[in-house]
């Protein structure tokens, strides 16, 4: 595998461009430095492409054009596997929040840990901790299409940071939940990000970004530019 | 909270149940060529075995008199031949019913010489056909001998292309459930995208899902194919049973063995074990199409 160059940036787009099929772009020629560290709002207006552009990040989706580095490497070149597993070091809240419905709480939680082949049972303390911080220390066993929208987004957040990634990336993680729970999620990113984390965070949400020392994107007429609070 | 944790691919989906029946029909197809294919070959060697320890000689002389005398001095002379453990003249009536297959209960014509023949039992490695050859030139013997080589040679090449044959059958079912297995993962695949594109957010790897595939379909391939089996194993004997009720004594009867159940039981292994890697093989290819941006 490719020595890592450098952690700074450890997000880095150069140029990138982004179409689904035939369709017109989303953006063009975005580019984007994320320190190690950095705690980052993204923001626009919805259809802007908030949400391609973190997928790009997550390699979920492919640049049309231009250069997707993450942790100094470049991910477009980069072969299937090391992709793979270089996600592991990446804790992903998406909009569907994708939880497995047969699984329990707990299971949907942990599934980071089992798919990179780690024993769960050492980590059921560590699982229960966190589902308890969030609210669900009673809900280990409930399975997901019994919970509110605001419990399987709380869920989603405790599937994404188990296993302390490098890079959280979140889109709209607080849509669902009260403001005081807005607010502890909050909480719980930044002190991750304390801890190490470069978070990045898609939001509409204009009582979530005041009060944060946090950098501001914004993505506007396909452009990726720097913002102020909404 | 339990210790064992829930599979990330939920059992018993639809999707699996065809694959399931057709892995029945296919272990049952392919257990019954075994079957007959062993069985055949056992009676195959049993007839070849028969064949290359007899052997014939014919007395062709056609006056009564001089043919009886000429089977005593064969017989004689096959006492004191090596490789000779036992002759034994045929009786009128055993010669009579040899010809029965091609002229029927018919008396044959006076004029119509039919040879006398002496049944021999032979140990192949001591006789030499040649030196018996020459013993009955030299007494005036006019006789034929005939070691069913010929005969041997042809069952023994028939042998070898019915099995071929039924060899290539078993392949073609091993083909059809590798078909089938890749057929049903891509069918579980579709009906399971939701989780395959959670296993990629959460960074597992194709060879993580591919395991997935295996284990699922190891242990439906493995119940499929014992059943199946069974269920072969349930028909030859009651095909055993049936034909050696209805067969006298020198009918054909046949047996199944405990080396039977055992190969049976690893062809059982080998189309679980098959629809379990292809199903593997095909999820990981499949999720590398499905997902080709991770």
């Amino acid at each position: 595998m490719e020595q890592e160059s450098t952690y700074n940036p450890v997000i880095r787009l150069d140029k990138v461009s982004m179409r689904y099929g035939r369709e017109a772009e989303i953006f063009s020629d975005v580019n984007l430095a994320l320190e190690k560290k950095s705690f980052t709002f993204l923001t626009g207006a919805s259809g802007a492409g908030k949400s391609s552009l973190l997928k790009l990040i997550y390699m979920a989706l492919s640049p049309t054009r231009g250069l997707v580095s993450l942790f100094g490497k470049d991910v477009t070149a980069m072969d299937r596997s090391d992709r793979q597993t270089l996600k592991r070091r990446i804790g992903v809240v998406s909009q569907d929040f994708a939880l497995i419905p047969h699984l329990t709480v707990f299971e949907n939680v942990t599934l980071p840990l089992r798919a990179a082949g780690l024993p769960v049972q050492k980590f059921t303390e560590d699982a229960k901790e966190l589902l308890q911080w969030v609210g669900l220390g009673e809900k280990l066993d409930i399975l997901p299409p019994t919970l509110s929208g605001g419990e399987v987004q709380r869920v989603a957040i405790a599937r994404a940071v188990i296993n302390k990634p490098d890079i959280l990336i979140a889109d709209e993680p607080t849509g669902n939940v009260d403001p005081a729970m807005g607010q502890k999620l909050l909480r719980l990113f930044t002190e991750m990000n304390r801890n190490g984390t470069t978070v990045i965070i898609a939001t509409h949400d204009t009582s979530l970004v005041s009060g944060i020392d946090a950098d501001m994107l914004r993505i506007r007429d396909k452009r990726l530019e720097k913002g102020s609070a909404l | 909270m339990t210790d064992k944790p829930t599979p990330i691919l939920p059992p018993g989906q639809s999707e699996e149940r065809p694959l399931f029946v057709i892995i029945v029909i296919m272990s049952f197809l392919a257990s019954v060529t075994m079957i007959v294919s062993t069985m055949g070959l056992r009676q195959s060697s049993a007839w070849q075995e028969d064949l290359r320890s007899s052997a014939t000689v014919q007395i062709t002389a056609a006056d009564p008199v001089e043919k009886d005398a000429q089977i005593t001095k064969a017989l004689d002379i096959l006492k004191t031949t090596p490789g000779i453990l036992s002759a034994e003249k045929l009786t009128d009536a055993q010669n009579r019913e040899l010809l029965t297959p091609w002229i029927g209960s018919l008396d044959l014509p006076d004029d119509i010489t039919v040879p006398a023949l002496i049944r021999i039992k032979t140990d192949k490695s001591r006789l030499n056909p040649e030196a018996l050859a020459t013993g009955f030139a030299k007494a005036g013997i006019s006789a034929e001998f005939d070691d069913h080589s010929r005969r041997a040679k042809n069952l023994a090449g028939t042998w070898r292309r019915l099995q071929f044959a039924l060899g290539f059958m078993l392949l073609l079912m091993i083909g059809a459930t590798v078909a089938i297995s890749g057929f049903a993962t891509h069918s579980v695949l579709n009906a399971r995208q939701n989780i395959i594109s959670v296993l990629g957010q959460v960074g597992a790897t194709d060879k993580f899902v591919g395991n997935l595939f295996v284990k699922r379909f190891l242990s439906l391939g493995f119940k499929a194919s014992m059943t199946g089996m069974v269920l072969a194993l349930l028909a030859a004997a009651l095909f055993t049973i049936w034909q050696n009720a209805a067969t006298d004594a020198d009918g054909l009867k046949i047996s199944l063995q405990l080396s039977d159940i055992l190969r049976l039981i690893g062809l059982s292994v080998v189309l679980g074990t098959v629809c379990a890697f292809t199903a593997g093989y095909s999820a990981r290819k499949s999720v590398r199409t499905h997902r080709p941006a991770l």
